[in-house]
């Protein structure tokens, strides 16, 4: 078995490990490029979203190399992220590729069992410690790219050549993939740790805070949103967003953060009464958090007419004015231009700024108005 | 209670309004249903909502501005989806919001949820609600309820006609190719939506035939096969199946509007399905928004029949 799956930012890294840690051959291919995404908007209807047009033009690279098995997640909702793999096999055994399509879906776990068990040599008591030690080590190798990657946002607006740290994570993107063991992965990280601790750090620094919300691919995929939260980072703003592949991985395979799920409900609550199927709900949750907790914007990135992200979008503007809290929204597609998106960014990053040096300058007057109506 | 409700007429009316109809006749109260979309509807529509929303939509937004705008309490449907055997199926997301959607559009405007979730409560039930929503009592409620036509014509929307406003409508025809005309009815059926697509044909003399659904059973068997998870898509799917099946159709048109999310996949297989095979039908491609020309179109249609009567001899 040569499994090939969809690109989508550092997910790349966990997905590997488990599949080539059960015994199956991965196909690695090129990371998301303007060609592979030109390939995928060739093949797909005009009117499908990006995520399915980058993922199918990274799906025709890897048949290309020689994957004769796909994987894909699944789910039956009403959003068309449910139905990238059904509708993508369709288009390329069209184009003549024969593979076999494997949708991870609770339905094809007896199949996926199987499977593992034939890779291990028939043996289930094999396959079950194969498959444990693949998922430990990938759930490991994700939480320290994870981390890595979060005092990377951390740094990047409080360090004077945030290209170094750009560096040093890309290292450890590239070298953690070959990591055979939880032993190595830990002495990347600590190699990781000790070249990010050698670069001076102006700690009392303030950055604007941004959060990034809207369609997970959107958000985690780096060639699609022009790589947003370093280009940010650069711009001297702490970046959040609103997940990490990490985190994607962990609701989606085991339900991690579920309490998350709810308190995005409660907070949507008055707007939004109910998740349409994409991350609607958590857009319109996170606006609201990030007002409480005292963002100073949000920026929201959505596929061009995605169906959950186009109908919360004008209700997360009415919440921003209530809630005074500036919003940005982007809509990516394959004709998104990168100067277009970046005078935007630059426009809202001022924006930001006028607003924090108005805040001031309006705060000390009053402060001192109070101080003498206490004295008085 | 209030004695008048207004209704917008673009997308769920389309499949609901007989429902409704009887369901408000019942309850007392008069329904006003949005005349046929006009081009300053539209317009005031897609000032007000965001651009990348469809068509349809956008004149389901102007029409609400309208009703409200005249002092009428506006019915706001949520149509979240429908069980049909073991299966859950959604309706379209933007179903699923719209009332959101419209109250962060129009802030204070006076409505009522009409909220259709399977999951959640029976139809009946979710009717029975809005009734006393209303103010209706118990008793009346009750009335209203039992006054809902639920005949399988009317669940599947196949027989919804609004009454001799204008609308576009079938004629039937025994010469001229046959065409098979496939889309959203609420696109099709509006002539402005649609810039004239039905009536065009039919003056260019085809002999426009659509797909209608299966027999029950058929249909059934057709959602628990289906890999989509779209209650009306999947019903679009199944009746161009049997039609195709049948044969008798010369070339298809598909029709769909701009950033119609579910359309797109629909499209693609229905396409798939028209020219795989060797069976494979002339298939017109049409997306439609607010930007198309009739002439364009008026062209396109032309030159598509042309293919098929020269096909034909």
């Amino acid at each position: 078995m040569k499994a090939g799956f969809p690109y989508m930012g550092d997910l790349q890294v966990p997905l590997a490990a488990v599949v080539s840690g059960i015994g199956a051959e991965v196909v690695k291919p090129p990371r998301l490029d303007a060609r592979l995404l030109a390939a995928g908007a060739r093949l797909a209807p005009e009117g499908m979203c990006i995520p399915f047009k980058a993922t199918l033009g990274v799906m025709e690279r890897n048949l290309q190399l020689g994957a004769d098995t796909l994987i894909y997640s699944a789910g039956f909702w009403s959003c068309r992220f449910g139905y990238y793999g059904m509708l993508q096999a369709i288009i390329l055994r069209d184009l003549g590729y024969s593979f076999r399509l494997f949708e991870l879906h609770g339905s094809r776990l007896p199949e996926l069992v199987r499977e593992a068990v034939a890779l291990s040599g028939g043996s289930y008591a094999r396959m079950a410690v194969r498959a444990a030690r693949a998922i430990r080590l990938a759930w490991y190798k994700s939480a320290v790219v994870d981390r890595v990657a979060e005092r990377e946002r951390w740094m990047r607006p409080r360090v004077q050549k945030p290209a170094r740290v750009g560096a040093i994570m890309d290292r450890l993107r590239r070298d953690v993939v070959d990591a055979r063991n939880v032993r190595a992965v830990r002495a990347l990280r600590a190699r990781a740790d000790r070249a990010l601790a050698a670069i001076p750090v102006e700690e009392s620094r303030q950055p604007l805070r941004i959060r990034l919300v809207g369609e997970s691919y959107c958000v985690l995929e780096p060639f699609i949103n022009f790589d947003i939260a370093r280009r940010l980072g650069d711009m001297g703003i702490e970046v959040h967003p609103f997940e990490t592949a990490h985190e994607w991985l962990g609701f989606h395979s085991s339900r991690l953060g579920r309490g998350q799920i709810r308190r995005l409900e409660r907070a949507s609550e008055p707007y939004w009464r109910m998740c349409l199927g994409g991350e609607d709900q958590s857009a319109m949750g996170w606006l609201v958090i990030s007002a409480r907790e005292g963002f100073d914007g949000v920026i929201h990135l959505h596929p061009f007419a995605c169906m959950p992200s186009t109908s919360v979008l004008p209700v997360m503007e009415r919440a921003s004015t209530e809630l005074g809290i500036p919003l940005l929204s982007l809509s990516l597609d394959e004709h998104t231009s990168e100067a277009g998106l970046v005078t935007r960014l630059e426009a809202f990053v001022s924006l930001l700024e006028r607003r924090r040096l108005r805040r001031r300058s309006t705060a000390r007057p009053r402060r001192v108005a109070q101080a003498d109506a206490a004295t008085r | 209670m209030v004695d008048r409700v207004g209704i917008y007429r673009a997308a769920l009316a389309f499949r609901f309004w007989h429902e409704w109809r009887a369901f408000f006749h019942a309850l007392g109260v008069e329904p006003i249903l949005a005349p046929a979309t006009t081009k300053r509807t539209l317009d005031t529509g897609i000032r007000i909502s965001p651009s990348e929303l469809c068509l349809p939509m956008k004149a389901a937004i102007g029409q609400v501005k309208e009703l409200a705008d005249a002092g009428l309490k506006v019915l706001l449907p949520r149509f979240v989806g429908r069980r049909v055997g073991r299966r859950f199926y959604f309706g379209c997301p933007k179903y699923l919001g719209f009332p959101d959607m419209v109250r962060a559009l129009m802030p204070g405007i006076d409505s009522c949820e009409l909220f259709l979730d399977e999951r959640r409560w029976s139809e009946p039930e979710a009717y029975g609600r809005l009734a006393r929503g209303l103010g209706a009592g118990r008793e009346r409620a009750r009335r209203a309820v039992a006054a809902l036509d639920r005949r399988a014509e009317c669940r599947t929307g196949a027989g919804v006609h609004f009454g001799s406003d204008g609308e576009p409508s079938l004629k039937s025809h025994d010469h001229g190719p046959r065409i098979m005309l496939v889309g959203h009815n609420y696109l099709l059926f509006d002539r402005l939506l649609s810039t004239g697509l039905l009536e065009h044909l039919q003056k260019l003399g085809a002999a426009v035939v659509m797909p209608a659904p299966p027999a029950s059973a058929a249909l059934s068997d057709a959602y628990a096969a289906s890999e989509l998870n779209w209650y009306f898509e999947i019903e679009l799917l199944a009746s161009v199946t049997q039609m195709l099946e049948d044969g008798k159709v010369d070339g298809v048109v598909l029709a769909t509007s701009f950033a119609c999310g579910t359309g797109v996949v629909t499209c693609e297989l229905v396409r798939r399905m028209v020219l795989s095979g060797r069976s494979a039908l002339p298939l017109l491609m049409l997306l439609l928004d607010e930007h198309t020309g009739e002439a364009g179109l008026g062209a396109r249609l032309e030159a598509f029949l042309d293919v098929l009567k020269l096909k034909r001899r």
